[in-house]
């Protein structure tokens, strides 16, 4: 086992000094270089990343020249501890999925809007934080 | 670690049972997104979902019978699962990924087992959890070694007031103390990023698991990070080193 794992850091280090080359190693300038060179492993970031802020959906409906805001928890609930899919960042950051969503709400509001506007609202998380703003996700027209 | 593994996954599956349930809430759109976008075109519909449900459920009831059944046992649980991960939308996060390295290490005690010489000792099993913890907490550290937001608490804060994941009123409060989230934020940096040496090292490993259960107990009593904590304590045992082992066999008898 001390063998193995012997030549596992070689091969890492090696892998590492081959990556700090080609100029991936410098995420983290406040570290010394040779720590730097040790966890350049550390440059792939997934889930380690602040979140600037808060999210939540904000749909509105327009039918007649009315304007009326749909409760987005509660057209979609979701019942798992990770959150509701529609604020999940791989959603949306497609179009086409959010696209679908829009054409969803249409068919579920009733009566049926002439058109709906998602957006996206973004609070801080800590009061310290500014808030980032809220971001428009688009105005879609319900197809009759 | 058998137990330990079917009493995680078991809360898991009652879990996955309101997971069933919510696949089946939203017919016109799909929020998964997950492995490669499969869920675009394999989405497996929501009440059929419950026949690998069940079949995941026996194979862990024979898992947790033990004797011949578990070999069928974990295979079944592990082919229920992958079918509802496909129906959930291939949202593999963190617990299922933890669920699906626990299995191969249980995979690996199951197959070593010899039935002319119980009570004997195959070092696969050992190996595989302790690679694997190395790499898991190993990368996990170097990780937040290289995020200045573990380093002053910004980002444990953040966790400790997010709306799914933390929220409770202990939480809350450590999330308002500054210097409070920067010291524990700073000390999961410290053991994630030693405990990988500590574990192969026979003299410090017992530390490093003693160390490694109030980090998953402390995740687990502020965050709502489903069974993954269990699940890993589940395997720690078997990374427990022979020699600390034998020790506690002596002290036990002693």
């Amino acid at each position: 086992m001390a063998r193995v794992a012997t030549w596992v850091a070689v091969a890492y280090l090696l892998v590492g000094a081959a990556a700090s080359r080609a100029e991936l190693g410098h995420a983290a300038p406040w570290l010394p270089p040779v720590v730097q060179a040790a966890t350049w492993l550390g440059q792939f970031h997934m889930f380690n990343e602040p979140r600037p802020y808060a999210s939540a959906l904000r749909i509105e409906a327009t039918r007649g020249g009315m304007t009326t805001r749909v409760s987005a928890p509660a057209l979609y609930p979701a019942l798992r501890t990770e959150g509701p899919g529609y604020l999940r960042s791989r959603f949306l950051r497609e179009p086409s999925r959010v696209a679908r969503l829009a054409a969803d709400v249409c068919a579920r509001v009733a009566p049926r809007p002439d058109a709906v506007r998602l957006w996206l609202e973004r609070r801080a998380r800590l009061p310290a934080e500014p808030a980032p703003g809220d971001v428009d996700l688009g105005r879609y027209a319900c197809e009759p | 670690m058998r137990a330990g593994f079917c009493a995680a996954q078991a809360v898991e599956l009652a879990r996955q049972a309101v997971q069933v349930v919510d696949a089946g809430r939203h017919p016109g759109v799909n929020f998964g997104s997950g492995l490669l976008h499969l869920s675009d075109g394999l989405r497996v519909p929501a009440g059929a979902l419950w026949l690998p449900w069940g079949v995941s459920a026996a194979g862990l009831a024979w898992l947790a019978w033990g004797g011949p059944r578990a070999r069928r046992g974990l295979p079944a649980w592990g082919l229920g699962q992958v079918t509802l991960w496909a129906g959930g939308g291939w949202e593999i996060n963190a617990p299922e990924r933890v669920a699906l390295w626990a299995a191969c290490a249980l995979w690996l005690g199951l197959a070593g087992e010899d039935p002319r010489a119980p009570g004997r000792e195959d070092p696969w099993p050992r190996r595989f959890v302790r690679v694997w913890l190395v790499g898991m907490y190993g990368m996990a550290g170097m990780m937040k070694l290289h995020e200045p937001g573990w380093w002053d608490g910004t980002i444990l804060a953040q966790a400790l007031v997010d709306p799914w994941m933390g929220g409770s009123a202990a939480g809350a409060w450590m999330a308002s103390q500054g210097s409070l989230c920067a010291a524990l934020g700073r000390l999961v940096v410290a053991f994630e990023l030693f405990a990988p040496v500590a574990l192969l090292v026979p003299r410090w490993n017992p530390w490093a698991l003693a160390a490694g259960v109030a980090f998953h107990l402390g995740v687990g009593a502020f965050l709502s990070v489903g069974t993954l904590g269990w699940t890993v304590l589940a395997c720690y045992p078997v990374a427990l080193s022979p020699t600390a082992w034998a020790a506690l066999r002596a002290r036990g008898t002693a």
